[in-house]
């Protein structure tokens, strides 16, 4: 298993990032915040009923919609773990998704940090 | 000429939005839709000069969409650009998930995460295919 980063610095490939945007620094930043407040409440609160109800096929719509997201600003190390959870939903076997999920919500904790400190400058 | 007119469809309103702002920049005008079903109806009501459409989504999926649009005289000639992850070439099933977007009348697949070039370019390609 890969270690996780301990800090926000390397949560995120801010130059692979503005690539997806043309490098257009204050749209990636407002696309972030979309993510965070909009979308990422609705993918989380999905991914844990999932979870509750053995739900696999809603585990993994749930995880692919964050790591669509997370591929497309940035977040190397959160992409990964959704990845992992959603192929564990596609799959069916729900092993494991659990602890998979509490580390996709630290990753994307890191995710937000990084960027709320960009924006502190 | 007045600009050309793009519906961008998925229910990641952080990507729709992405997608919206990069071709704005590029001088379309973008329209968004953030599930299949308001998709569906966004394209009825303003015949877009394309479609870009992404395949997993609750309820009506791009598959579903596809086929409806092109099932209509109304909206068959629109192409769709199908917006997906797991449409990588070199993957078993992103090559079986292009074979079910072509056979659901799809033009052309580009991968997620997409760059704002290969989008701007992309969508450029098609319109003058079109």
């Amino acid at each position: 298993m890969e270690e996780e980063g301990s800090g926000a610095s390397d949560a995120v490939d801010l130059d692979e990032a503005l690539e997806m945007v043309g490098g257009d620094m204050e749209l990636l930043q407002e696309v972030v915040a979309v993510f965070l407040e909009e979308d990422y409440p609705r993918q989380l609160a999905a991914l844990k009923e999932g979870l509750a109800g053995d739900d696999a096929k809603t585990v993994g719509d749930a995880a692919h919609g964050i790591k669509g997201a997370l591929a497309s600003f940035g977040g190397r190390t959160g992409y990964q773990v959704a990845l992992k959870l959603e192929t564990m939903g596609r799959s069916g076997t729900l092993t494991g998704a659990r602890e998979l999920a509490l580390r996709l919500e630290s990753e994307v904790s890191r995710f937000a940090a990084f960027f709320a400190q960009v924006e502190a400058g | 000429m007045s600009a050309k007119r793009i519906l961008i469809v998925d229910d990641n309103r952080s990507l729709v939005t992405a997608a919206q702002r990069i071709l704005q920049k590029a001088g379309f005008e973008a329209m968004t839709a953030c599930d299949g079903s308001e998709g569906l109806t966004k394209a009825r009501a303003e015949k877009p000069d394309l479609v870009i459409l992404d395949i997993v989504m609750p309820g009506l999926d791009g598959y579903d969409v596809c086929r409806a649009l092109h099932k209509d005289p109304a909206t068959a000639d629109i192409p769709v650009l199908m917006l997906t992850v797991k449409g990588q070439a070199n993957s078993p099933s992103g090559a079986r998930e292009k074979i079910d977007g072509f056979d659901a009348g799809a033009v052309d697949f580009v991968s997620k995460p997409v760059k704002a070039k290969e989008l701007v370019d992309r969508v450029n390609a098609l319109l003058w295919l079109a």
